[in-house]
């Protein structure tokens, strides 16, 4: 203490005198305490020298003080700021590390967050950009791309794009290349800048093919990637094949792809006679559509999205245009919506939470400060009764939260550089549409941001511990703290165990919730091998290649059985309007027809629990149903025998159920499946899109090649999607809930350590505050269960308070997460009592770590302390 | 140097504290200086005030100081060690003629008779 107010004293002085003034007075002033310590004891001496150096500083302070800039003061102020952190390098380490926790999980979160909720697509006027996608049932109404951009009441630009192919191109053929196909309009349509149109004309037999690369594959390029240059194309076996890409342009790095999250290199000409939503006359007369073609469009201003749909979708009269049996479907998505519209919510959710971490660590950063700020009264006392004005003392508080909160963010922003790098391997494809989040200077000036209203929210209640007292130089009461102190420092501990209470609860919901969503049956077996395939449409002969697939399919070698289902299984793909209505026994019954080839739940290795299933002798006879189905229809009594029916294209159709199979998951791991009836393929199926599945020996990558080969023999016209595993695919079609669900665990967990490193500095500086008062009651017959309760009195009332409110806040937040779950209610009492009790745990454990210290002081030992 | 106006009596006073020490041969530092106005006026002056006076007698040129050597007990801070210029003596005696003559006459009323 005597050595600080030196310190303080030599640095007043040196404000108004040289340093060789300043250091014979002190040592005259030293001089006279050593004597007059001899002469009246160390007790008096000490007041003595207060009051002489105050005297001192009393009569320089009337004087002029030499001159001292800003930057001195700020120089000095970070000096003593640095010396005073130094002097509690745990204290400050824990601040400084909860305020690096806190800024880099929030950063992190903003990172991830910002493109899809603050900032604006990349595109000019991107509100009016809309992609179309055209369907029709019947040919007699196909439309032609000319017939769109006739509506130019509706459109201001209208382009077509296709996804076109891979190609591999260099010397060796070791570079591959995505290139969409894009009509000349593309550029306009975008506003982004283009080659000249008649460049862009493709012409099939020319040798080269221009082309736009996006600045990463020009920059993977290298010289091979700049405007001008040629590169040649290769076929499989990296061979020239006499052809070329002429690299016309390069796209902004800023560019993105309006549509579709797949790594594009760059866009080639799209043919002409595909400009066309064509209509071809086959050779046998039958007429062929490509509908596959997708348009991009600007709309004009004022023009809505439902708008465009309606006034382009035909219906016979009579029906409504919404879903007509025949004619065309024109739907309409705005492209910013289905750019983030879906990410949108996850992505202002996980920065909310990141938001609420933030809070934790401010109520924490408080506790640490009100902390920090009972050691030092007595410092400041001193330093006040040696003539600092308040604006002096302010300085130097400020320097100390200052320098602990850009220590806070430089660390923070090292966490959010590797919470960013880690999610990287686990982050969903559609989250990286707009370009993989990092740390940008957005990311900088927000955690800086961040950092400051952390630094100031946490100082705010701990002003009432760093006020200055006069009576804080004598010694201290054996109670040692102020009531408005422990009142902050209890409000602070409640406050951080409720935030953390709260998002404890969000993530024991979503963690049930995720539980509930594994432990289903889907219906079939994790390894079953599937893989869609689209056909183009209206073929002549649709029924005929399914089955000659199925039969080819079970042929290749260690294949056990091979199905198909009609349709999309696993895609996560909906079906939005309502199939043909269903009836048992004159009932009407809720659900969905499904057709399926020979052996499908053979193959998919589909679980039968009452009757038989289909045979190839089943065709137009018989049906099995799901036991959701047999549900709705029959509750109680059995369904076999019994008849569904229902009206198709005019026919009356009437099957006989045969079997009771398990639910079928067949959109997504997370869409209960709707009852369902299954029947053969037949002649009335309609469709383009098909799924095998093969249940086989060793489901890998020579099966996938091998079963490609096989659809493509078949008819070579086919788009065979990537194959893969059952299991695979019911994973990915909740990804989006995965990754909601590990931000939120992680927040929750995140949330929980920081308030568990509060309180162990709470209690930790409860016990050094107190370490003689614990001596005193220890000297006088206290045990160390007393001592125990003490410490942690405190620290436990104000956890229970706090998770008692955080409990109330959590029930009533999470109804805003009900959407995500799945199989749990938001006020689920389990993961309510589970959070509490976890979180209960914790702080025991946090507060038993530094009352142990407690407990083990000797009285004696305690008292030396002082 | 400042120009010298008249003196105060606590720089008079300081002045001649620091002759006394000079006469008897001791080193007039600030401590030095205070002891011996408290031993000759029996009067205690606070610490601050010393010093300053000190300082503002050199700038008008009525003292010198010189740093000494650093001694034990004082933290080994040296002492600064003040003589009185040609000028300072004279500005004294200034002051004691003018105290005197202001003084004379005086002494039936004052009772110093």
């Amino acid at each position: 203490m005597v050595g600080l107010a030196w310190r303080v004293l030599e640095r007043r002085l040196r404000r108004y005198l040289p340093p060789e003034r300043v250091l014979p007075i002190l040592g005259d002033l030293c001089g006279d305490h050593e004597r007059y310590a001899r002469e009246h004891g160390r007790v008096r001496a000490r007041l003595w020298l207060i009051r002489e150096m105050a005297s001192l500083v009393a009569a320089y302070r009337r004087r002029a003080p030499l001159t001292r800039g800003p930057m001195d003061k700020l120089r000095s102020d970070l000096i003593h700021a640095w010396r005073a952190l130094r002097a509690r390098p745990g204290a400050a380490l824990a601040t400084a590390g909860v305020l690096s926790l806190g800024i880099g999980l929030v950063s992190s979160m903003f990172a991830l967050a910002d493109p899809y909720v603050t900032r604006a697509l990349p595109f000019l006027d991107a509100d009016r950009l809309v992609t179309l996608s055209v369907g029709t049932r019947e040919v007699t109404d196909v439309p032609t791309i000319e017939g769109f951009r006739a509506r130019t009441d509706l459109f201001a630009g209208l382009a077509a794009f296709d996804t076109g192919d891979a190609v591999s191109v260099g010397p060796g053929g070791e570079t591959t290349l995505r290139l969409m196909q894009v009509s000349h309009e593309y550029f306009q349509v975008l506003g982004v800048a283009g080659p000249p149109e008649a460049d862009w004309r493709a012409r099939p037999q020319a040798a080269e093919t221009p082309v736009v690369l996006t600045a990463a594959a020009s920059r993977r390029l290298g010289e091979l990637g700049r405007p001008g240059s040629l590169l040649r194309i290769t076929d499989a076996a990296g061979a020239p094949t006499g052809r070329g890409l002429r690299v016309r342009d390069t796209f902004e790095p800023s560019f993105l792809f309006p549509a579709g999250s797949q790594p594009w290199d760059g866009v080639a000409p799209l043919p002409d006679d595909a400009v066309l939503v064509a209509v071809e006359r086959s050779p046998a007369g039958l007429l062929t559509t490509r509908v596959r073609l997708s348009l991009i469009a600007r709309l004009q201003p004022d023009v809505t999205l439902e708008q465009v749909a309606a006034a382009l979708t035909t219906a016979p009269p009579g029906e409504s245009p919404v879903m007509p049996s025949h004619g065309r479907v024109v739907t309409a998505y705005s492209v910013p919506e289905s750019m983030t519209g879906r990410l949108r919510p996850l992505a202002a959710g996980a920065l909310g939470a990141g938001v609420l971490v933030l809070l934790v660590c401010a109520a924490n950063v408080a506790n640490l400060l009100i902390a920090r700020g009972a050691f030092r009264r007595r410092e400041l006392a001193t330093r006040e009764a040696l003539g600092a004005t308040a604006a002096d003392l302010g300085r130097l508080v400020l320097a100390e939260v200052g320098l602990l909160a850009v220590v806070g963010v430089i660390g923070g922003l090292g966490v959010a550089g590797a919470v960013l790098a880690s999610l990287t391997q686990v982050i969903p494809a559609q989250y990286v549409v707009l370009g993989a989040p990092g740390v940008s200077m957005r990311g900088v000036a927000f955690a800086a941001l961040a950092g400051g209203a952390v630094a100031a929210a946490g100082l705010l209640p701990a002003t009432a511990a760093w006020r200055v007292r006069a009576s804080a130089l004598f010694g201290q009461a054996a109670s040692g703290e102020p009531r408005r102190i422990r009142a902050a420092r209890f409000s602070m501990t409640a406050a951080q165990t409720g935030v953390a209470v709260v998002l404890l609860v969000g993530a024991m919901l979503m963690a049930r919730s995720y539980v509930n969503l594994l432990a289903q049956d889907p219906g079939y077996a994790g390894d079953v091998f599937a893989v869609g395939v689209r056909y183009p449409a209206n073929q002549a002969d649709w029924r005929g290649d399914v089955e000659a697939t199925v039969t080819r399919l079970q042929q290749i070698d260690g294949v056990r059985s091979a199905g198909a289902f009609l349709g999309p299984l696993v895609e996560n793909i909906g079906f939005g309007r309502a199939g043909p209505a269903l009836f048992v026994d004159r009932q009407q019954v809720r659900g969905w027809i499904n057709r399926v080839g020979p052996d499908f739940f053979q193959a998919a290795r589909g679980r039968l629990t009452e009757g038989r299933l289909l045979t190839a002798a089943d065709e137009n006879r018989a049906a099995v149903v799901s036991q959701s189905f047999a549900r709705a229809c029959c509750e109680g009594r059995s369904v076999l025998g019994r008849r569904v029916s229902w009206t198709e294209r005019s026919a009356e159709r009437s099957f006989e159920i045969v079997g009771v199979v398990k639910d079928v998951f067949n959109v997504a791991l997370d869409r209960a499946p709707t009852p369902a009836a299954f029947i053969p393929i037949d002649d009335m199926t309609r469709g383009t899109w098909v799924t095998y599945v093969l249940s086989a020996r060793q489901p890998g990558l020579a099966l996938a090649a091998a079963v490609d080969r096989e659809i493509l023999a078949v008819n070579p016209g086919a788009v065979v999607a990537d194959g893969g595993l059952m299991r695979d695919r019911l994973m990915r079609s909740i990804h989006d809930r995965s990754f909601a669900t590990l931000i939120v665990i992680f927040f929750g967990v995140a949330a929980v350590g920081v308030s568990a490193a509060g309180l162990v500095g709470v209690v930790g500086s409860v016990v050094a505050k107190r370490t003689r008062e614990i001596a005193i009651r220890m000297a006088m017959g206290a045990d160390r269960a007393d001592v125990r309760r003490l410490v942690t009195r405190e620290a436990v009332l104000a956890s229970g308070l706090g998770a008692a409110v955080g409990l109330s806040a959590g029930g009533w937040l999470s109804k805003a997460m009900e959407s995500f779950l799945y199989g749990v209610s938001p006020a689920d009492p389990l993961s309510m009592v589970l959070a509490a009790a976890a979180l209960m745990t914790i702080v025991i454990v946090a507060a038993w770590v530094p009352a142990r210290r407690a407990m083990r002081l000797s009285p004696a030992d305690a008292l030396r302390v002082e | 140097m400042a120009p010298t106006g008249p003196l105060g009596e606590f720089e008079v006073v300081i002045l001649m504290a620091v002759l006394h020490l000079g006469q008897a041969g001791g080193d007039a530092f600030g401590s030095a200086i205070r002891d011996e106005i408290e031993r000759r006026s029996g009067r205690r002056v606070p610490r601050g005030s010393i010093y300053v006076t000190l300082d503002r007698l050199e700038e008008k040129g009525l003292l010198v100081s010189k740093l000494g050597d650093t001694t034990a007990g004082r933290g080994g801070r040296p002492k600064r060690i003040f003589r009185v210029t040609p000028g300072g003596k004279k500005a004294v005696k200034h002051s004691v003629a003018v105290v005197t003559r202001m003084h004379a006459g005086l002494e039936p009323i004052l009772g110093d008779r």
